[in-house]
């Protein structure tokens, strides 16, 4: 399943990867843009944002297990059920004034795992808006 | 009628380790970036604020609770709507 980027959610997904073993690493390798806008007013540099990072996770029960679910591949993206694992939230601060770090998200309990991702941010452009831009997920919860 | 700054964040998955994950399957991770407008209620008045400030002595990146305790946190007299990114463009590597 390759990476998307769904709008009305305002989320981005990244590729599916097997997992089978202990210790087993897997290279992502994606690469996503966001587009925020913020209003221009005392303190905006200031303004912090969030990242939210959920695990999914799929046991392909329905498609005869790890063993067995690549004798079903073409059935795979409509059949598979994936289900929320877990999930981590961070604190982006300082966002405006440009960012760039390596953030290590550890997920936690039985879906102990991390993933090592990178973050930059810029302060790119400003926008004179006559009318308020609705965001497609503005009132995602 | 407003001025807006654009901001673009860019986010890089370089890896996934497994540690001690107790479940054989397919993985895969959503990416989710907001940030908080702060609506102050004067006199029956909405006026926005920009959300906490920064202070140089803390990291930049911070882990929250899985909850958002911290996400939640205001006043009593302020409501706080999330404002989302729009991811827009992605630089994907394929399957080998």
């Amino acid at each position: 399943m390759p990476s998307q980027i769904i709008d009305e959610q305002a989320c981005f997904l990244s590729k599916a990867f097997l997992i089978r073993y202990c210790e087993e690493e897997v290279e992502v390798n994606d690469i996503v843009l966001f587009r925020a806008e913020l209003d221009v007013e005392p303190d905006y540099l200031q303004t912090d944002f969030f990242l939210e990072v959920d695990l999914f996770f799929s046991d392909l029960s329905n498609l005869g297990g790890p063993e067995k679910w690549q004798q079903h591949v073409d059935e795979f993206e409509s059949s598979a059920v994936f289900k929320k694992v877990s999930t981590q939230s961070f604190k982006l601060r300082g966002v405006p004034q440009g960012l760039c770090e390596f953030v290590p998200v550890t997920f936690q309990d039985q879906y102990f795992s991390l993933l090592k991702i990178q973050v930059w941010s810029v302060l790119l452009d400003f926008r004179f808006r006559l009318k308020q831009l609705a965001f497609a997920a503005n009132q995602v919860t | 009628m407003s001025l807006r700054a654009v901001v673009e964040i860019v986010i890089h998955l370089e890896s996934f380790r497994n540690i001690d994950l107790f479940f054989q399957g397919i993985y895969y991770t959503r990416f989710r970036v907001h940030s908080k407008k702060k609506q102050l209620e004067v006199a029956g008045k909405a006026q926005n604020t920009p959300s906490q400030s920064h202070t140089g002595s803390q990291p930049p990146a911070q882990a929250i609770s899985a909850t958002g305790d911290r996400m939640t946190a205001s006043a009593n007299d302020t409501k706080e709507q999330a404002e989302y990114a729009q991811p827009y463009c992605s630089y994907v590597s394929y399957y080998q």
